[in-house]
């Protein structure tokens, strides 16, 4: 009976493997570009700048407050050309860099403390909520105040964006966590540190790659209310250079590269998880994951 | 086996010389204003001995066990393990639930290998392996929890929990959500577990068969509140053929008790 049951099963998982891919070959050229992550983006923008080209040679818009896409091209071209545009690219993704890993480190930390210890999170989760429910800039000034006009208070003022949503999100996945596999963990008698990390991080994993795309999301919000409000190098002074000298081509050029390094940190962030979540078997990873993803190695 | 069988004999009639691996004194569990889940059950459990408890809902079977585990505190009463007084979870206790609760983020042999973090990983590896071997899983080892069947995710469950080699497993009606050729199949793989890693068993059932085909004796709980109401010993030689005579007959004895607790008379088959 246990032969027989084991022999079906394997028979039941060979016949799960992903069809041979000869299929898929009939169609190849459609089927990459239909699943490759950038291709079917890129169709959207595309066509919003190009009908905006053509309104533009058409003549039906001012050209004057609002430059054409090939101008703007033109502009960040002559930028990159120069080397401005990699050191504005440098100066800002090294802000944006090292207040989200100040944040989200203390985010975590902070969310995993007050997520798994109810009397923690009594204590320190009114104070912290209250704190959330100032706007950030507000602290602007006293950042100033006490870290200088130069990089700290810059960064500052980038982890505390970063912080809250990190914050947030492990707090309240700690809190879902299922209570059925934490009590496999009691059983093995894990200590609370080895509770948080063998069981309780992993299991938000996706939660928590979703703090942190949101927190990312902020700290490139708060980079160029940093950057706007005094700094010689960066996306946002160029923002504010192109405002003074009355070239929209500028801010424009800029805006587009803060999307790009934006769009290029929140992929980093996805890549980067991807190893970690190969284990999910949820609605949207189905649908994501056409190409066959090999299995994880054996790692011990 | 048979050698075995024949020691145990002896022992029941030199009086119960087998030393007592778990001993439940007068244990006691209350919810805050309701009947008891649990009054004053006394039970010792000889070492290496199969105790299936069987009851109706209400009667405190899985209050029991959680208790053992020390996943919840008792209002009364104590446990002893080995001499021990246990008062929350021990190392030598471990607990098979009725779902599997693999951990979907590990592979099935890194699940198996939860409880021997502290084991350089070579050794792990190698009693990984043959846990995983010992049910037949030997072949799925790299496999996310999400491509087992229910099955073979309640086998990968029986051999994590036992990985660790506790002296006592405790068992939650662990196969109560498989088909009936699936729990057979566990039953034996149960079985050979038992018989390779010789622990104590306690498990929880509400499948009268069950119990009479794996266990040496079957504690009949009452509901509410729970209290043991009667103990049957299942003095049948393994393997056991459930076509005899004498299984029916422990069967039936089985079902009656269960059926007195519920205040029902069985209806003669």
């Amino acid at each position: 009976m246990v032969e027989l049951e084991s022999a079906f099963e394997d028979r039941r998982l060979a016949a799960a493997e992903p069809a041979p891919a000869r299929r898929r070959e009939d169609h190849a050229f459609l089927h990459r570009f239909a699943t490759h992550p950038v291709s079917l983006g890129l169709i959207l923008p595309m066509l919003a700048a190009l009908i905006y080209e053509l309104a533009f040679r058409l003549g039906l818009v001012e050209a004057r407050l609002l430059p054409a896409p090939s101008h703007i091209l033109a502009t960040l071209y002559s930028l990159a050309r120069g080397g401005d545009l990699a050191m504005h690219v440098v100066a800002t993704s090294l802000r944006v860099l090292a207040g989200f890993a100040i944040g989200a480190a203390a985010g975590t930390a902070l969310g995993a403390l007050t997520g798994s210890l109810p009397l923690l999170r009594r204590l320190l989760d009114p104070t912290v909520q209250a704190l959330r429910a100032i706007p950030s800039l507000a602290w602007v000034p006293l950042f100033i105040l006490w870290l200088g006009i130069f990089e700290a208070s810059k960064i500052a003022l980038i982890a505390v964006g970063v912080f809250f949503p990190v914050y947030l999100g492990v707090m309240t996945s700690f809190a879902n966590v299922d209570r059925r596999l934490v009590e496999v963990g009691q059983m093995f008698r894990l200590s609370h540190t080895a509770l948080i990390q063998r069981i309780l991080l992993p299991a938000i994993l996706p939660d928590y790659l979703g703090a942190l795309r949101s927190g990312l999301g902020l700290g490139f919000m708060f980079v160029v209310a940093a950057e706007i409000m005094g700094a010689s190098e960066g996306l946002g002074f160029l923002l504010v250079d192109g405002q003074q000298l009355g070239k929209p081509d500028q801010i424009l050029a800029a805006i587009v590269a803060f999307a790009l390094i934006g769009k290029a940190g929140d992929y980093l962030l996805l890549a980067g998880f991807a190893p970690l979540l190969r284990w999910q078997d949820s609605y949207g990873r189905v649908r994501e994951t056409t190409r066959n993803v090999p299995r994880r190695g054996r790692e011990r | 086996m048979a050698v075995f069988e024949k020691r145990r004999a002896m022992f029941r009639v030199a009086g119960e010389s087998v030393e007592k691996m778990l001993t439940l004194d007068r244990l006691t569990k209350s919810y805050d204003g309701g009947v008891a889940a649990l009054e004053e059950l006394s039970l010792s459990v000889d070492a290496g001995e199969v105790v299936a408890v069987i009851g109706g809902s209400g009667s405190g079977k899985t209050t029991l066990l959680r208790l053992i585990a020390g996943l919840e505190q008792s209002s009364a009463g104590s446990i002893t393990l080995d001499r021990e007084a246990i008062r929350g979870p021990h190392p030598a206790i471990g607990f098979v639930f009725q779902e599997p609760r693999l951990f979907p983020w590990l592979t099935v042999a890194e699940n198996v290998g939860f409880g021997l973090a502290h084991l350089p990983s070579a050794q792990r590896r190698k009693i990984v392996e043959t846990a995983l071997t010992r049910v037949e899983l030997g072949a799925y080892q790299d496999r996310w929890p999400r491509e087992l069947s229910g099955g073979q995710a309640q086998r990968a469950a029986l051999s994590r929990a036992l990985a660790v080699e506790p002296k006592v497993l405790l068992l939650d009606e662990p196969f109560s959500a498989l088909d009936a050729l699936t729990r057979a199949n566990l039953h034996e793989h149960l079985l050979s577990l038992w018989r390779a890693y010789r622990p104590t068993l306690l498990l929880v059932t509400h499948d009268v068969e069950e119990a009479v085909k794996l266990a040496d004796r079957v504690m009949v709980l009452q509901p509410r509140p729970g209290r043991l109401f009667a103990e049957i010993i299942i003095d049948l030689p393994r393997p056991r053929d459930l076509l005899s005579a004498a299984f029916t007959q422990a069967k039936s004895t089985v079902l009656d008790a269960l059926a007195a607790t519920m205040g029902a008379v069985r209806v003669a088959e």
